[in-house]
């Protein structure tokens, strides 16, 4: 048996955060003017949003479904917003769309997975196609020459005049979502439909209900993301979510989350989207081609699961040895 | 005491073509244990998964405490003090002990307004649960790292999260080593003397005469008697649950013995199998006891090339041979059928015919690789007609078949590689009365055919009844050899507790 202290040592958080001090420290060495004040900000703001997504990717993944329509889905949001920027509403009034917005599409899919039953995989990859291919309809490239007052957030909300309010709601978020994983029942509730569905219905949990609500929830967060990312600049595209949802699923993955379900910690989740915040400035400032960073994220991800899985092994086995002996013994 | 705390009056239960429950009674007083005993399909469980909620009756009703009741799922239940500990636990394995003692009804505190899961509280609650159960489990640790007699005491204890009043038991013992079945069986005891009811399935006849009040039978779905335990017998029970009087159980035919054909010298495996050396002689049945945990399943997989070697030899007919991957080891004759059927010995979602010639494509195909179906049918409808597999046809889903026929099925795959030497393990593992019979009939004759088997089993009279030599492991090495002539329940025990000695101990 190992001991509390024992325990932490062990954990998969335990060993990323060693690797993203040493992944800091090593930029610190050769990345000359990483750490300079813009860039910082820059990746704290790149990690913003990357976290507040991955937090509901996360408690998707826990619930052993996933969500590949994100990215379009930020699209959507970005240009629902502009549309209504345009005409001056302000950061107070586009939050909240977004997250409505947000939290309607991701239900849909939710509906999808648990009235139709259309495995989670496939209804998603469905309406990114279809929430992708009606902003194109509807939208032609872009909306540009956006106010002032659209780009708030971005150049006008500073903490102490440097830091991007983007990390505030990041902050609030995640603290919220913290004492929610773990305090809260639903989350119980995320965690045995994810481990066993059937033995959950058993227990009275019903699992369709669950997972609507945990992707309606995940949706509000994609919408709050989206807001950060479709507020950063005057001209919204209708790509500019394209392929987020590969970053968030590596965030989650990386932090220890199994996508088997059931089971991961959003510590984990926390600091897997801080690593990948930093891969593709740590690129530029070490003056690498940035076409190597999406290879990069995938090589980090297979590392990692890499050692994840065989530390899971080694584990175990002790476990097996160590539990038959125990049972004898207590018996 | 004593008086009626639970009372079922002509259940029906039907699902989609099989009347599974068919005007069942049945009651259960507080302070007793009631045993339900039955075969395979009998329905003994589908009656229990009705009184814990599982399952709604289509008619009949079902009181608790004087008042009737129709629980819309277990949880209901649970809240009004009807509890099950399901045959394989229903534990959700990434979570904590106690995430799964009060997963549906946490204990919350309103702070701010807002409920938050009270853990102190809930520590606090667990802790004494298990002190009175005498047992202990770390509350932090997650049930996939627990054994299987500690995954039960969580389930137990979860039931007195609810303080139930009446708690089913459906087949505890079925994975529990002996010892582990004492320490359970004083806890149940326990729990019949603070009044609580306490509904008992098992397979084994033994115990219910060890631990219950009264005992009711099921057969096909129909209630056929309730009798105090004391004025029954082994025999009339078995006589009414397979409703004929059964002659023996274990038909064991002697086979002519030859020379040793398999002996394994000093084996190590790579963590826990150290020091075994064993020998088979032709046509012998060889068994090998031991608790769960013992080593047994891991020397027989880690022999078989299943997982790494770290010393020792193999002979076959005094050649070396190496078995470095199971396939080597089929070519060497050496045939493997594992405990678990459904994980590792068939794929359910295929038919008989495919799963006897899986193993062997080749042998099946021509020289593109296109399977012959006809000789595929010829091979099924062989082994269902010799092995007496009940199934319409060889192209049946063997996810369809019961517990005895899949494990037939199993044996038939490993046949038609026409082994030297057979390794069962837990042949008749989750197999119903009269299956078991068929399945050491089977085994008997193959021996009179010349084939020699090696057969683990936890179920000492089985051994016993069918073997003629038995090896007793314990923890990962041999511990004692005995010969036919010398087979004692006791002495087998013995052995694989550690000495009769310390078997004495732990009787006082």
């Amino acid at each position: 048996m190992h001991t509390k202290k024992g325990k932490l040592f062990l954990t998969t958080e335990f060993y990323l955060l060693l690797f993203l001090i040493m992944v800091l420290l090593f930029l610190g060495m050769f990345a000359q003017g990483f750490y300079s004040l813009n860039n910082i900000m820059s990746v704290l703001n790149t990690f913003s949003y990357i976290l507040i997504a991955a937090i509901g990717m996360n408690m998707i993944i826990i619930t052993s479904n996933i969500d590949v329509s994100t990215g379009a889905l930020i699209s959507v949001v970005c240009l629902s917003i502009a549309a209504v920027g345009k005409i001056g509403v302000p950061f107070a009034g586009l939050l909240p769309l977004a997250i409505v917005i947000g939290a309607l599409l991701s239900t849909l899919n939710a509906l999808l997975i648990t009235k139709l039953r259309i495995p989670a995989i496939v209804a998603t990859l469905a309406t990114a196609q279809i929430f992708q291919g009606v902003l194109q309809l509807m939208v032609e490239g872009s909306i540009y020459d956006l106010p002032s007052s659209y780009t708030w957030l971005a150049f006008k909300a500073k903490l102490f005049g440097v830091m991007p309010a983007s990390i505030l709601i990041c902050a609030i978020v995640t603290a919220i979502s913290l004492i929610f994983m773990k305090y809260s029942r639903f989350s119980k509730k995320i965690y045995a439909i994810g481990n066993n569905a059937q033995a959950s219905r058993l227990t009275g949990i019903s699992v369709d209900r669950t997972t609507m609500i945990t992707y309606a929830i995940a949706g509000a967060l994609f919408g709050i993301s989206g807001v950060i990312i479709g507020t950063a600049g005057q001209r919204v595209t209708t790509t500019m979510g394209t392929g987020l949802e590969m970053t968030f699923i590596a965030a989650v993955v990386l932090g220890g989350t199994s996508t088997a379900g059931g089971s991961g910690k959003l510590t984990g989740t926390i600091i897997g989207a801080f690593i990948l915040a930093l891969i593709s400035p740590a690129i530029n400032y070490l003056r690498i081609s940035a076409d190597w960073s999406d290879a990069v994220k995938g090589a980090i991800i297979i590392v990692s699961v890499l050692a994840a899985s065989l530390k899971q092994r080694k584990h175990k086995r002790i476990i097996t040895v160590q539990s038959a002996y125990a049972a004898e013994r207590q018996a | 005491m004593n008086e009626i705390i639970l009372k079922l009056q002509n259940i029906v239960k039907t699902f989609p073509g099989v009347i599974a429950l068919n005007e069942i009674n049945f009651d259960l007083k507080s302070g007793e244990i009631h045993a339900i005993c039955g075969e395979n399909g009998a329905g003994k469980s589908t009656l229990m998964k009705v009184v814990s909620g599982v399952y709604q009756p289509d008619s009949g009703t079902l009181e608790v405490n004087g008042r009737r009741e129709c629980f819309a799922n277990p949880m209901d239940a649970y809240k009004k003090g009807v509890s099950i500990i399901f045959q394989e636990t229903s534990l959700f394995e990434q979570m904590t002990v106690l995430d799964n003692l009060f997963l549906g009804h946490e204990i919350v505190k309103r702070k701010c307004g807002l409920p938050f899961i009270d853990y102190a509280a809930m520590k606090n609650n667990a802790e004494k649960i298990f002190k009175k159960l005498n047992t202990v489990i770390d509350l932090d640790s997650e049930i996939r790292n627990l054994g299987m007699a500690q995954k039960q005491m969580v389930e137990i204890a979860k039931a007195l999260t609810f303080d139930a009043k009446i708690i089913i038991f459906d087949e505890p013992t079925a994975s529990l080593t002996e010892r582990e079945v004492d320490a359970l069986f004083k806890i149940i005891r326990k729990l019949k003397n603070e009044g609580r009811g306490i509904c008992y399935i098992s397979h084994r006849l033994e115990e219910i005469f060890e631990l219950c009040d009264r005992v009711t039978v099921v057969r096909d779905g129909q209630y056929i008697s309730t009798t105090k335990v004391t004025e029954t017998n082994k025999d009339k029970l078995v006589a009414d649950m397979v409703g004929r009087k059964m002659d023996s159980y274990y038909p064991k035919t002697k086979a002519q013995i030859g020379n040793v054909i398999f002996n394994v010298e000093h084996y190590f495996d790579e963590d826990f199998v150290s020091d075994v050396s064993f020998n088979v002689h032709k046509g012998e049945i060889l068994g090998f006891a031991g608790l769960a945990g013992a080593g047994r399943t891991e020397l027989m997989t880690s022999v078989c090339g299943f997982t790494g070697r770290a010393g020792g030899k193999i002979f076959i007919n005094n050649v070396e041979i190496f078995n470095k991957s199971y396939k080597e080891t089929m070519s060497n004759g050496i045939i493997y059928v594992s405990e678990d059927r459904g994980k590792y010995g068939l794929i359910l979602d295929m038919c008989i015919e495919h799963n006897i010639t899986l193993p062997q494509l080749n042998n099946f195909s021509n020289w593109l690789g296109i399977m012959n179906r006809e000789k595929e049918k010829t091979e099924g409808e062989k082994y269902i007609k010799e092995l007496e597999i009940k199934a319409p046809d060889s192209r049946f889903l063997v996810t369809n078949l019961s517990g005895g026929n899949q494990q037939k099925i199993a044996v038939s795959k490993a046949l038609a590689l026409h082994p030297v030497l057979l390794i069962l393990d837990e042949p008749t593992r989750g197999v119903d009365v009269n299956a078991k019979a068929e399945i050491h009939k089977i085994i008997s004759e193959l021996t009179l055919k010349g084939l020699t088997i090696i057969m683990i089993s936890s179920e000492l009279p089985e051994l016993i009844g069918m073997c003629d030599r038995i090896y007793v492991m314990r923890e990962g090495k041999i511990a004692g050899c005995c010969e036919r002539s010398e087979f004692t329940q006791e002495k087998i025990l013995s052995i694989a507790l550690g000495t009769e000695k310390k078997l004495e101990m732990e009787e006082r």
